[in-house]
């Protein structure tokens, strides 16, 4: 009902983890060294197929890494099964939704 | 010295309160057992566990001061005035300190704590080699109090999920025995979102431990087990 075994689950928020910690710290310097400060600078940084590539594992990474903390919360939580499966459905529906707008914002710079 | 002690008989009492008893000249050196022991003289009505009165038989854990610990060994010394004691939290009362372990126990059993698989059945008994024995070193002197179980914030949302600290660490004891036969099947059952990983680390059952004993380590070695055992 989880979607994952409890291993698959652990593991998958541990390497998300890394590669989240990586990226954002990489992303930071990025932006810090290059100090976009228009539109055309923003764009330019954000249409680099690096980049671009790197931010869509990002985004993925990052919506599994949420997935499995929000999923650990309801679990602890959320006893009655009717509850459990609407606020999980609610969830993962946002979190599809968030992808997909991410994922578009990212194409179209 | 004052004792604040959490009273409730579900046959007569409408709900649990909490009855003061004043010891006088008591000795600080005298473990807390020995103090219930002379309130029990005063009062007899007054219901808790206790047997070996030395910290092996796991019968009177009990919630001193907010802290899991065994009543025999806890130095009144230790404790400030008054003492606040309450029973194990998380699990139903019988009667006053005495709680229902029998979902700590449940879980226990479904770990199947015996060594599985044993055959051919040898002739003598079965060898370990002295680095295989101290695997278990840290696993094997779990005396079930319970302590550590009705700390954990995992177990009291999920009692009858969630295995808790002190069934993990006899899984683990089994995992890591170089006997057992079963280590395969017994990783693939933890393998769940509840059994094994509603723990997150919390580490109250280590701070609790009156043996000492450290299930959030087990843990980590159950789940190191599965990733070796997936690659």
């Amino acid at each position: 009902m989880s979607g994952f075994s409890g291993m698959q689950a652990w593991l998958i928020q541990r390497f998300t983890a890394i590669y989240i910690a990586i990226v954002t710290v990489i992303l930071a310097m990025i932006i810090w060294l290059e100090k976009p400060t228009n539109f055309q600078q923003w764009s330019a940084l954000f249409s680099d197929p690096w980049m671009q590539t790197a931010l869509s594992i990002f985004i993925v990474t990052l919506l599994f890494h949420a997935w499995i903390g929000l999923r650990d919360i309801i679990l602890d939580y959320i006893h009655p099964i009717w509850i459990k499966m609407l606020v999980m459905t609610g969830i993962v529906l946002m979190l599809v939704a968030s992808g997909f707008w991410f994922l578009r914002a990212l194409l179209l710079v | 010295m004052k004792f604040n002690i959490y009273r409730y008989n579900p046959d007569t009492d409408k709900a649990p309160y909490v009855q003061t008893y004043e010891l006088k000249d008591v000795n600080p050196e005298m473990m807390l057992l020995e103090a219930l022991l002379t309130i029990k003289k005063m009062d007899t009505s007054l219901g808790f566990r206790k047997s070996c009165r030395e910290g092996v038989c796991g019968s009177d854990g009990m919630n001193v001061d907010g802290v899991n610990r065994l009543a025999c060994v806890t130095r009144l010394s230790e404790l400030k005035d008054p003492v606040e004691i309450r029973p194990l939290p998380g699990l139903p009362v019988i009667r006053d300190l005495i709680i229902d372990m029998e979902q700590f126990y449940k879980q226990y059993r479904a770990v199947k704590p015996y060594l599985i698989g044993l055959e051919p059945e040898p002739e003598v008994e079965r060898l370990q080699t002295p680095k295989q024995r101290e695997l278990l070193d840290g696993l094997y002197e779990c005396i079930l109090c319970g302590c550590c179980s009705t700390s954990c914030p995992s177990f009291w949302w999920n009692p009858d999920k969630f295995l808790g600290p002190a069934a993990l660490l006899q899984a683990s004891r089994f995992i890591e025995d170089s006997r057992d036969a079963a280590t395969v099947e017994r990783l693939d059952q933890l393998d769940d979102a509840y059994k094994l990983y509603r723990c997150h680390t919390i580490m109250n059952c280590v701070q609790v431990c009156p043996k000492d004993l450290n299930p959030t380590k087990a843990i980590g070695r159950i789940k190191e087990r599965m990733v070796q055992k997936k690659l």
